[in-house]
């Protein structure tokens, strides 16, 4: 009954601990967000998502300046999701979104590939273009069927980069062929060296470079005419 | 001294009629009725096993009576509710074989508990109170030991001062006496009766110790094993009844039993299991 | 055997009534709770925090061995956040809990009734249920969230130390697969979810036993037992049933 102040001050140590940990696990272990989102919300339509989650992380060149808050499925059959991008971050409109793999069966994460465009892209804006996620069954089954030239060539607005422009079509599929036929080659090196992750992304992205920005800039002025 | 007094006898202050306890299938009472008068000192005497603290239980209302009335100043604790128990049990002191000391607080802590739940009391009026009950039992500057660090005579002192702490109508003790040097138990004795003049509580004591019960008790109550005598120390003295006589006789030169005491406790747990 | 259990059960519901019929009146034990968080969380607080380092540590170990095998080793901190946020902190946490915590709680009750301190509050007009009772149940369910979360974090902080400075796992993948598979409504809420409900458990079978038991110090040391046993054993049952049932 008799107040023991040291005591009390034990007990008051320890549950601002267990409190500091809770709040640990929640807000940065499970993001749990107190606020409205800080940043800037943009969306982008993919095709295939590949089992891309809510809450995945969106990254510039291996850094990471967002999150994946929705993924919903709009009229067309499309996967429609939206993004949480740090505030400072200024992206020009020509930006490219692409569902990538963090090693060969790790989580799905989008990177996105800045243009050159000088507008930026706003609050509420979509990304026009984007590349959906590889599946890897398919792909091991395009080439089993030695048929992954034709295939990509065949379907490359579905499987590829955005089909609203069309002029553009043929050279971002290029792009996208060429990326997801590099693929099956950087996988079994991959799978040896313990830095897969950066090697696989990289090599996407280095392909995709050339062709988006290119295609790009095409398939801009495709939609102008 | 006794003899006198019977034309205008205090009132019944606790009156049980019919009372049956049982334990199982184990009948620990049956058909027991006696009463106690207001402001007397009275004893229960008995051998092991005989139900006599679990007769004191009964009187507090820690155990329930299959069947009879249990009277306590008027009410009957057999029909109460538990909540309403606790209201009768404030009138109540009652004084632990062990003491049963709150072992995680001291000593004034411990008296100072019923003052402070039940009583609206400023800090200096409790410690008045405390230091005065822990003067009456002969203690000073005990009041930052543990029950742990006291001594067997102690620790039956604080019992009683806490038993008394809140002035009851009512006092009930369960052995003061068990375990303790002779010089520890006439201390008792003298304290018991001491209080019982100073407060006027109505004493109901429990013991095995003949000697001491027969010297201090204003009315015995004897449970035998056939059966239950009540009478002043006098009168059972001078009785003819063979039980009586044997009753005395045997237990005379005996000193406390450690049968009765292993006893005591598991009577206690089941008390405790039954009026949860 | 049955018609024991279930009288059991129902001696337990009522207690339960009991103990939360003596939460809803005045007055509020503060002293006493605080006390009780004392014993039940502050003193468990070292074995809660080893434990979930050690688990943490070999978490790590066998999860970046097996992982390795499939090239996916940049995702163990996801395994690791995973594993101990579902399952291994809610359950590891009770279990420890309840040997540490629930075992003193019933040991202390059981005491007090075998001394007869139980009958003791009673004469002074004060309901053990709600002098004794009830801040120590109350306390461990309050107490199991904190102890949980803290041996979660201490098993993240285990398994960052091997993956990332022992086994070489990038730094800032390690963090970003944790962060990125965890999610809190998912996740984290599930966990506290499945914590507080062993933290019921516990507070309530330990409490139970220790009041019930018989005054001799067998009695006591049964009443500590079978906390431990019956504690262990429904913590585990009551896991598997909310795992099944709400999939956390």
């Amino acid at each position: 009954m008799s107040p023991s102040p040291v005591r009390d001050f034990i007990v008051g140590i320890f549950v601002l601990l267990g409190l500091a940990a809770v709040g640990y696990l929640s807000f940065s272990v499970g993001g749990l967000s107190y606020a409205a989102p800080a940043g800037f919300t943009v969306y982008a339509r993919f095709d295939e998502t590949g089992g891309l989650k809510s809450r995945a992380p969106v990254e510039i060149a291996g850094v990471k300046v967002g999150r994946v808050t929705g993924i919903v499925l709009d009229e067309n059959y499309r996967a429609r999701v939206s993004m949480d991008l740090e505030p400072e971050l200024k992206l020009p409109t020509d930006t490219t979104a692409s569902i990538v793999t963090s090693g060969i069966l790790g989580d799905r994460y989008i990177t996105l590939q800045p243009g050159g465009e000088d507008q930026l892209l706003k609050n509420g804006d979509e990304i026009a273009f984007t590349e959906s996620a590889i599946i890897l069954e398919r792909l091991i089954g395009k080439l089993v069927h030695g048929s992954v030239g034709d295939e990509s060539n065949g379907n490359g607005g579905g499987d590829g980069s955005s089909p609203k422009p069309d002029a553009g079509a043929g050279a971002a599929a290029d792009g996208a062929a060429t990326s997801s036929g590099s693929q099956p080659e950087a996988t079994p090196a991959a799978a040896g060296a313990s830095t897969g992750t950066g090697s696989q992304p990289e090599a996407g992205a280095a392909a995709k470079s050339e062709g988006a920005t290119s295609g790009g800039s095409a398939g801009r002025g495709g939609t102008a005419e | 001294m006794a003899m006198p007094e019977t034309d205008r006898e205090p009132e019944l202050h606790v009156a049980l009629e019919h009372v049956l306890v049982c334990f199982g299938t184990r009948e620990v009472l049956r058909d027991l009725s006696c009463g106690f008068r207001k402001s007397r000192i009275s004893v229960i005497l008995g051998g092991s096993g005989s139900g006599k603290s679990t007769l004191l239980k009964v009187i507090a209302g820690l155990v329930r009576p299959r069947k009879g009335r249990v009277l306590v100043a008027g009410e009957d604790l057999v029909r109460l509710p538990e909540r309403q128990l606790y209201e009768v049990r404030k009138r109540i002191g009652m004084m632990f074989q062990n003491g049963a000391l709150l072992d995680s607080m001291n000593v004034f802590d411990n008296l100072a508990l019923p003052l402070r739940e039940h009583r609206k009391l400023t800090p200096e009026e409790i410690a008045t109170e405390v230091h005065e009950r822990l003067e009456a039992v002969g203690l000073t500057n005990v009041d930052h030991l543990l029950p742990g660090q006291l001594s067997g005579g102690m620790v039956k002192r604080v019992a009683l001062a806490r038993a008394i702490i809140a002035r009851p109508e009512i006092l009930l003790c369960d052995e003061p006496f068990s375990g303790l040097d002779p010089v520890s138990t006439k201390r008792i004795e003298a304290l018991l009766k001491t209080i019982n003049r100073r407060y006027g509580m109505t004493t109901i004591v429990v013991s095995h110790h003949i000697p001491t019960t027969m010297r201090m008790a204003e009315h015995v109550l004897a449970l035998l094993p056939d059966g239950q005598v009540e009478g002043t120390p006098e009168e059972l003295r001078a009785s003819r009844d063979p039980r009586v006589v044997n009753f005395l006789n045997e237990d005379a030169g005996d000193t406390p039993g450690l049968a009765d005491e292993v006893e005591v406790l598991p009577t206690a747990g089941t008390a405790t299991r039954r009026m949860g | 055997m049955i018609v024991a259990f279930v009288n059991e059960l129902g001696e337990l519901a009522v207690f339960t009534a009991r103990i939360l019929s003596a939460l809803l009146r005045p007055p509020f034990r503060g002293r006493l709770f605080v006390d009780e968080i004392y014993k039940l969380g502050v003193l468990s607080l070292v074995i809660i925090c080893v434990s979930g380092f050690a688990v943490g540590m070999v978490l790590a170990l066998q999860g970046y061995n097996t992982l390795v095998r499939f090239g996916a080793e940049q995702s163990l901190g996801a395994v690791l956040g995973l594993s101990l946020i579902r399952e291994l902190g809610p359950v590891l946490t009770a279990l420890l809990a309840t040997g540490r915590a629930g075992s003193a709680t019933a040991a202390e009750i059981g005491t007090m009734v075998a001394t007869e301190q139980l009958d003791g509050l009673r004469m002074m007009s004060i309901d053990p249920v709600d002098y004794v009772v009830a801040p120590k149940a109350v306390a461990m369910v309050l107490v199991m969230p904190l102890l949980a979360a803290l041996f979660i974090s201490c098993g993240i902080f285990g398994g960052y130390v091997i993956g990332v400075k022992l086994m070489g796992v990038d730094a800032g993948n390690f963090l970003t697969s944790l962060e990125g598979a965890v999610d809190f409504h998912a996740d984290v809420l599930g966990s506290f979810v499945k914590v507080i409900v062993f933290g019921v458990l516990i507070g309530l079978i330990s409490t139970f036993r220790g009041f019930t038991s018989a005054p001799t110090s067998a009695g006591v040391s049964f009443a500590t037992t079978s906390t431990v046993v019956v504690g262990s054993v429904s913590v585990l049952i009551f896991d598997y049933v909310i795992t099944a049932l709400w999939g956390v």
